[in-house]
């Protein structure tokens, strides 16, 4: 593993996420991904390639699509062959799925491992960072997970499965939906211990939360000074007991449940003070300026659940719709389950402290800076929450929106606002430049202005910039 | 909790992963197979006796009250 690191490090354009798995990593050649397999992996590789098994998930839509690729140079002397898997658009991480999508991405990966017992292979992790969501479902992405089961041996990815779903999954369900955070201090998903201690004790009455967390964690105690030995008997588990495991474990899953509460900005459209009149024109100019910028990706920041990142995704270009409140994205995400739409990806994210990087080195999963830059950033109605109630200065906004996105839409909301008098009826007003001059003054620094229209019957502005150089 | 220290050695010695699988975790399996095992086996040989006295079709048995793999199936996200 070490001489894999030194060998793979040495090399331009590798994916830092993909070195812990010696059987292959992704690299970037071109502005296209590839991924390397080694040759330690040949034997499964091409197994798995002749099984059929490839074929089955992929047609289930559960298994990123690849194809061999025979004119790109390999990158370290191990290599077997190199594949080009089809991209996803944005990668986002657990720690910003919604409940339902967390719950979709588990369900997913016993699906998947599943399939491949029936087929004679295993999933040999089970990562949550191994599934993205891909045209608006969740997609297993490392194609390099699949080995030949060998009959009689329990499934290796199942500690790691109960920490990366499982124990997540349960918290936000029995405890409190934010304990998803959890899972941006633990990369390797919640220790099971911490879980069980967190988790209610009517959790112990459930018996796939019992065994699969509670009683996880204590023979993880138990035997955690257990010293591997060679001797012994062959104790064995049937594929049929690994198959009734892993119904458990969706069963249990599919159990877990989040009533979604009442909160803050979950009926945010129908608090505010826009009539319908004044909505559907923003609506209107919000979609011109999208068509006249022509942007192939978009980041909603601030995004709610949804209805103006739809002006974007209804028109093909690929769109993350970011928002803090997790009631939010989970309704954003539940419509675009209903509906199908494959262009829409509702995350949650919190844009005062948004997803940093994070792993080995900071260098393993993506921060949100690093995800970008695309071509449209859009802010509407996000200005006076983060220069307010967050006392961001309107130069640092503007920063920060200028290494996002090439273009960008941003709603002004002046004091006279009644969002924004709200704001400052607590507290003392001590934003003196927060109005449209000091905006304007602020974001030209980083951005040439080319459109500014009122949206009637408000006080509001529309702006579309453009980022200077 | 039962000691079944003597299925440890085996596991963890023959399964050779990237990844540490966890003695605990194996043990735990182990745990798992011999009841959910049990119970799915005892569900499959009822069912073909049901099925041998003509009795199968009329009502679906059913692994146990709390674990059952069938209820799940329309919550996949493929659905």
């Amino acid at each position: 593993m070490e001489q894999y690191l030194t060998q793979a490090h040495g090399q331009a354009g590798l994916i830092s996420g993909s070195f812990r798995d010696p059987s292959g990593f992704l690299f970037e050649e071109n502005g296209v991904l590839y991924r390397q397999v080694n040759q330690s992996f040949q034997k499964s590789f091409d197994a798995f390639c002749e099984s059929g098994l490839y074929e089955k998930l992929v047609k289930k839509g559960l298994l990123i699509p690849h194809k061999r690729v025979e004119n790109v140079s390999p990158r370290t002397a191990e290599a077997y062959c190199i594949i080009q898997p089809e991209r996803v658009n944005c990668i986002s991480y657990p720690y910003e799925w919604c409940f339902s999508q967390f719950k979709d991405a588990a369900l997913a990966t016993l699906e998947i491992q599943k399939t491949s017992l029936e087929c004679g292979f295993t999933l040999k992790d089970a990562s949550a960072y191994n599934i993205q969501f891909h045209n608006g479902r969740p997609v297993f992405i490392d194609t390099l997970s699949f080995e030949p089961h060998t009959p009689g041996q329990p499934w290796v990815g199942y500690k790691q499965f109960c920490q990366h779903f499982m124990a997540p999954l349960a918290l936000m369900s029995y405890r409190d939906i934010r304990l998803g955070l959890l899972c941006r201090d633990f990369i390797d998903g919640i220790p099971l211990d911490l879980a069980s201690t967190l988790l209610p004790r009517r959790t112990k009455f459930r018996f796939g939360l019992l065994m699969h967390i509670h009683m996880h964690a204590k023979t993880q105690i138990r035997y955690s000074d257990h010293t591997k030995s060679t001797a012994g008997n062959q104790a064995s588990i049937s594929t049929t007991a690994l198959q009734a495991i892993i119904a458990s474990l969706r069963n249990a899953v599919s159990k877990l449940k989040w009533k979604l509460p009442a909160t803050e900005w979950g009926e945010y459209y129908d608090m505010t003070n826009y009539d319908e009149s004044s909505f559907s024109e923003k609506q209107r100019i919000v979609s011109d300026m999208i068509q006249s910028a022509k942007p192939a990706s978009l980041w909603d920041m601030g995004a709610n659940t949804g209805e103006f990142s739809r002006l974007g995704s209804s028109k093909g270009i690929k769109t993350v719709a970011f928002d803090i409140d997790p009631v939010a994205v989970e309704k954003n995400y539940q419509f675009m389950k209903q509906t199908g739409e494959a262009d829409i990806l509702p995350l949650i994210m919190d844009l005062t402290n948004p997803s940093p990087a994070i792993g080995w080195a900071n260098d393993e999963r993506f921060s949100v800076i690093q995800r970008g830059p695309v071509d449209m950033v859009m802010a509407l109605a996000l200005i006076h929450h983060l220069a307010i109630s967050n006392n961001l200065p309107m130069e640092k906004i503007a920063a920060f929106f200028a290494k996002l996105g090439q273009s960008l839409i941003i709603e002004f909301v002046p004091k006279e606002d009644s969002q924004v008098k709200k704001l400052l009826a607590s507290r003392e007003d001590v934003f003196p430049n927060y109005n449209i001059e000091g905006f304007e003054k602020a974001f030209g620094h980083f951005f040439d202005i080319r459109q500014k229209t009122d949206i009637p019957e408000t006080r509001r502005t529309l702006f579309l910039m453009s980022r200077k150089g | 909790m039962i000691d079944i220290q003597f299925f440890t050695t085996t596991l963890s010695s023959s399964l050779l992963a990237y990844l540490d699988p966890g003695t605990g975790s194996m043990v735990l399996q182990v745990l798992l197979a011999s009841l959910l095992g049990g119970a799915m086996t005892i569900k499959l040989f009822w069912h073909k006796i049901k099925r041998a006295l003509g009795l199968a079709g009329r009502k679906t048995a059913e692994p146990d009250s709390t674990e059952n793999p069938s209820t799940s199936s329309n919550e996949t996200p493929e659905n």
